[in-house]
């Protein structure tokens, strides 16, 4: 039996494409020449690579949205990941998906649904052989060295959460209508992040650097100016 | 035969649901809120004829637990890492009062730093307190030791509580094929739990007296003492009823590849796994080595420990914990109990490993065991415990540290 942390993955499957330029998540790491990249994008993302990696693309969340009408991406990754590794039947990954959402107690037509999803990933998605994986180098046991004051776990650079800019979670951007926006700043009031500013003539402006996409702003809004469109690009 | 995919939590559960617990005291932890979430939805839905009791906090919990326990309710109760610690002072005094009941701890590194991930500074905190105490490797044991623990812990030849561990995320929220047992297997494997002078209102008990007289202290902690040392054949006995029921084997240490190894890795829990899979490659590789798995940590199996370790050249063992200021806290007791024996190996080399849930890579197992072989060549001990730590871990944490003050 296998466990713990995957050093040299042979598939990797990324849900969300921002996640490749995240320096804290490095979701390449460890990628064995010769694995599979899997993301969900509607289109190609040029990705810097020094190794030889067969990457395939597939608009998930276009499909989730089609089929359970929200961004639900769980039952969609696991199908792709069954069937891009061959190793799961359609019928045992059916299974799984009836199961575990059932477990969770949603009702009958939402794991309908779910399991229309997972289908569609399944059948549209192309069982990918791993040719010639040669793993990274090994890694180096190295020896921790006593820091002193610098080894207390205090944290000087207090308030630096505006360094994580977030805007890269959004799957949908609420977009201002101004010829529908009346400044009345309930959007202002309303974002939870405290995203949203007021230019001099009252009417809000988002910060997209942190916008999250929630749109909570779009939700209160009482004339309906903000709209949501899906992110496609990113960097 | 029913094969299931569950989580470490699911198959602790089922457990609690097969034993026909009667008293299931609840507080909410991450990594072992699951556990209770699933009890109280069988509890609600009638699937399971139990109380469910949602407590205020650990030590509650725990009281609630062992008095319960008193009264002669079988009962099964969960927690980790912070809560386990909140409840500490309960937990002498449960085992104090003799009062059998099966706690799960959803392993989990201590605060400060916080983290969720686990190591097992939480359960070896419980370690002298008279808890029998159950390591487990994975989701088929996790469930099969809760019964077993039971069957041990409400023994007359031993009524003590007992800790079964499990791994936060790695075992809690893994699925994992399970056989889950049959209701009428486990029946036959459990019989109803007997209780000892309980607590009943038309005939009131007194447990936990104070003893102001210092021998009679003394002679009731002998008394645990030697009944938590029954409880070795007890287990034995355990589960030799429990193979020829269900057809699996535990005994208190599992011996991996040991044969004709010269140099024996020691690991418990979760992280067993991943030395197994460093004892394949390394075997691969023409290494002589082999891997001892701690299965019963109370009472310590020292027989088995000496029958398994002796005559070997190295033994290393890696502790998922640390006494900060000595070292691991299992790596003493295995040195002790291989002290007197003349074919003792030549070095036991303390290793630390898997702190917070740190990864451990087969290099690092592998340097390990060359460090020990080099020792033993050169006839010297070692320094002291030695810190696994690796090339890109350092750099992560220097570029953590350099965001941390500013730099």
């Amino acid at each position: 039996m296998e466990r713990g942390h995957i050093f040299n993955p042979s598939y990797v499957l990324v849900t969300t494409p921002s996640l490749l330029f995240d320096m804290t998540v490095k979701p390449l790491e460890g990628m064995a020449e010769g694995s599979v990249l899997f993301v969900n994008s509607p289109k190609e993302i040029p990705i810097e690579q020094s190794k030889r990696i067969r990457v395939i693309y597939g608009d998930l969340t276009g499909l989730a949205l089609k089929y359970v009408g929200k961004d639900i991406l769980s039952a969609a990754m696991g199908a792709v990941a069954c069937k891009l590794s061959g190793l799961i039947s359609l019928q045992s990954m059916v299974g799984a998906v009836e199961e575990e959402l059932a477990e969770l107690g949603l009702e009958t037509d939402i794991i309908e649904k779910n399991v229309q999803l997972a289908k569609e990933c399944y059948l549209s998605t192309e069982s990918v052989e791993l040719r010639g994986l040669s793993h990274k180098p090994l890694h180096k046991v190295v020896e921790v060295r006593y820091l002193g004051e610098k080894g207390i776990p205090d944290l000087l650079s207090t308030g630096n959460a505006a360094l994580r800019k977030t805007g890269s979670w959004r799957i949908f951007k609420p977009i201002v209508d101004k010829n529908l926006c009346t400044a009345c700043s309930i959007c202002y009031i309303y974002c939870p992040e405290a995203c949203i500013s007021l230019d001099e003539q009252g009417y809000p402006i988002i910060n997209y650097d942190y916008c999250k996409g929630c749109l909570v702003c779009a939700t209160e809004c009482p004339r309906n100016a903000i709209k949501a469109e899906r992110e496609i690009v990113w960097s | 035969m029913v094969l299931n995919m569950l989580t470490g939590s699911q198959a602790v559960a089922w457990a609690a649901r097969l034993a026909r617990v009667d008293y299931i005291p609840a507080y909410p932890i991450t990594p072992q809120t699951e556990i209770i979430e699933i009890l109280s939805e069988w509890v609600r839905k009638g699937e399971m004829d139990a109380m469910f009791v949602q407590m205020e906090s650990e030590h509650s919990l725990l009281t609630a637990a062992g008095t319960a326990a008193a009264t002669g309710a079988r009962v099964f109760t969960a927690t980790s890492s912070q809560g386990l610690l909140y409840g500490f002072e309960m937990l002498y005094n449960i085992a104090g009062w003799r009062a059998p009941l099966v706690l799960v701890n959803v392993a989990r590194a201590l605060a400060a730093p916080i983290t969720l991930e686990p190591d097992h500074n939480d359960v070896l905190a419980a370690r002298d307190s008279g808890f029998l105490q159950f390591h487990t490797e994975n989701v088929q044991e996790a469930l099969d030791l809760v019964l077993l623990a039971y069957r041990v812990a409400e023994d007359h030849r031993v009524l003590l509580p007992a800790i079964v561990n499990i791994d936060g995320f790695h075992l809690s929220y893994t699925r994992e094929r399970v056989d889950l047992p049959e209701q009428s297997a486990v029946d036959e494997f459990l019989p109803e739990y007997k209780p000892v002078n309980p607590i009943r209102a038309s005939a009131p008990v007194a447990k936990g007296t104070p003893v102001l007289i210092p021998p009679l202290y003394s002679f009731f902690k002998y008394q645990m003492h030697m009944a938590s040392r029954n409880a070795l054949n007890v287990f034995r006995d355990a589960a030799k009823e429990f193979e020829r029921i269900f057809s699996r084997t535990y005994a208190p240490v599992e011996e991996y590849m040991l044969d004709d190894a010269d140099t024996v890795i020691v690991m418990s829990n979760s992280f067993t796994s991943i030395g197994k899979q460093a004892v394949n490659a390394m075997r691969g590789e023409g290494y002589k080595v082999g891997l001892l798995k701690i299965r019963l940590f109370r009472p310590f199996p020292t027989d088995d420990i000496i029958k398994s370790l002796r005559g070997k050249r190295c033994v290393v063992v890696i502790d998922q914990n640390i006494s900060v200021g000595k070292g691991g806290i299992i790596c003493p007791e295995i040195a002790e109990a291989l002290y007197h024996l003349e074919d003792r190996p030549k070095v036991i080399l303390p290793v630390i490993a898997g702190l917070g849930g740190k990864s451990i890579s087969l290099e690092e197992i592998k340097h390990a065991v060359k460090v020990a072989d080099r020792l033993a060549s050169l006839r010297a001990g070692p320094d002291g415990p030695l810190l696994l730590f690796r090339e890109d871990e350092a750099m992560l944490v220097e570029s953590l540290l350099k965001l941390a003050s500013g730099g």
